[in-house]
């Protein structure tokens, strides 16, 4: 008897597009309108990020090119609309994984601190100042909506290792759940 | 006072130590209690008596774990040995020495042998119960003193319906001891066999209906696996058509065919019992997240 293994096994909603598929390294476009269609994606990003897990989710990860992402870090779900980061300081290292780019951590070092502005979907103005692994998020959502991915950030003795890996992984020569980690060099 | 009628017992774990409590509180004197052999429970642990004969013991009764005893026992007269799960076959000529009678955890004919009360819950029985039986060679096929039914709760699980069961069984024991024992009824209706519980049946196989899977639960010590080691689920719940969650979306929700299951107490290998929100919290800081 094959080994069960506990994840999703219903797919509903939005696959999540995975590195090779070239709307992940696209530009996508400012939101114009907060309606009800927005919200809605807003609703099926949270649902697709809960399922895969993912701490947070952009919307070219499930195909739209759309300048939105939704996170969750301690338990309340936040969509936030055209985002930038106006200011940022700091350096931190930390083991990035990607949704896109599943079973593989990268050791990455970035700012530490980030300024955030964007809408709320309620086309409210906010500012939010993060630290640490919410930065982290920011950056790395932000690299998404302007079709940057991991590989792109790394080193190239990261890359090169990173590839073989990610290519073990994709292949399904190992185990599903199985992860691989690159250190920072 | 009546002279209460003079009781052997048998019997080894803790489902049989409220019966003996209530034979002893009934004021039937116990001239010898039988159960099995100490254990050794743990790695390296010490060995510990069954809960039967530590009970024994507290009661200031004679307690033995070898059944050759009972050849030597000089048995009083209108004795009868009571025997509740004690655990190994009882030879023919032991049987004959004195009358003997069973509590059995099901309601006979359905559910002979080992674990009629996970089979009953596996199952999905709406109803159980116990009786009072005559000990013969066959597998539990003896003709039956009395018998008592009781609904099996969708909420509790094979400890806890032991338990209940235990104490249903204590107090009909004494019912049926209390006098001359009443002419036993023959088992009628169609027979089964409690199977011993194995491995297969402890596996929980998510791609099973909700309803299979939450009885496996109830029933056994269930585990499946999560990255590659044993997680026992110890307690979970029906969330209905949530189709589509995944363990990890922090509520602990796994998706099966046709809805979802909660676990709400899971025990990982190796670890003690916790919550499995606990549990949920201690994955994540060990296996991070994508960041998205």
């Amino acid at each position: 008897m094959a080994t069960p293994y506990v994840g999703s096994l219903i797919v509903v909603g939005y696959d999540i597009r995975t590195y090779g598929d070239p709307v992940l390294a696209a530009i996508a476009d400012e939101v114009e309108n907060i309606d009800g269609k927005l919200v809605r994606l807003s609703q099926s990003m949270l649902q697709a990020m809960y399922k895969a897990p993912g701490l947070g989710l952009a919307a070219p990860q499930i195909g739209v090119q759309k300048k939105i992402f939704v996170y969750d870090i301690d338990g309340e779900p936040i969509t936030l609309i055209n985002p930038r980061i106006v200011e940022s300081s700091g350096e931190w290292v930390y083991d990035e994984g990607c949704l896109s780019i599943p079973g593989l951590y990268v050791e990455m070092l970035r700012p530490k601190q980030v300024l955030l502005e964007a809408l709320d979907l309620n086309g409210n103005e906010i500012k939010i100042e993060a630290d640490e692994l919410l930065a982290r998020l920011f950056q790395h959502e932000l690299d998404h909506l302007n079709g940057v991915l991991m590989f792109d950030r790394m080193t190239d003795d990261q890359r090169k290792e990173a590839l073989v890996e990610y290519r073990k992984l994709s292949d399904g020569d190992l185990p599903r759940g199985e992860t691989r980690h690159i250190a920072l060099k | 006072m009546p002279d209460k009628r003079p009781v052997v017992f048998l019997g080894t774990p803790v489902a049989a130590v409220a019966v003996l409590d209530a034979i002893v509180s009934a004021g039937h004197p116990v001239a010898l209690v039988v159960s099995r052999a100490d254990t050794r429970r743990g790695r390296g642990g010490a060995e510990s008596p069954s809960p039967v004969k530590a009970r024994a013991l507290e009661l200031g009764l004679a307690v033995t774990d070898r059944l050759d005893d009972l050849r030597t026992l000089a048995v009083p007269p209108h004795a009868v040995a009571v025997v509740v799960a004690y655990g190994r076959i009882i030879p023919v000529d032991i049987l004959a020495l004195m009358p003997m009678v069973n509590v059995h955890f099901s309601l006979l004919p359905r559910w002979r042998g080992a674990a009629p009360v996970e089979r009953a819950i596996l199952a999905g029985d709406a109803e159980t119960g116990v009786c009072i039986m005559k000990m013969e060679e066959g597998l539990d096929t003896g003709a039956v003193y009395a018998r008592r039914t009781t609904p099996i709760s969708v909420s509790e699980n094979a400890a806890e319906l032991t338990q209940r069961l235990a104490q249903m069984g204590a107090s009909l024991m004494c019912e049926v001891l209390a006098g001359d024992l009443p002419d036993p009824v023959e088992q009628a209706g169609e027979s089964t066999y409690a199977q011993k519980i194995t491995a297969a049946d402890a596996l929980i196989d998510w791609t099973e209906p909700t309803e299979l899977t939450l009885r496996r639960i109830r029933a056994v010590t269930a585990h499946t696996f999560v990255n590659g080691t044993r997680l026992r689920v110890l307690r979970a719940e029906n969330v209905g058509q949530a189709g589509g969650q995944s363990l990890m979306d922090g509520n602990g929700v796994v998706g099966t065919p046709d809805g979802a299951v909660r676990l709400l107490r899971v025990q990982p290998e190796g670890r003690a019992a916790m919550s499995a929100a606990d549990w949920i919290r201690g994955l994540k800081s060990q296996f991070p997240l994508p960041v998205g």
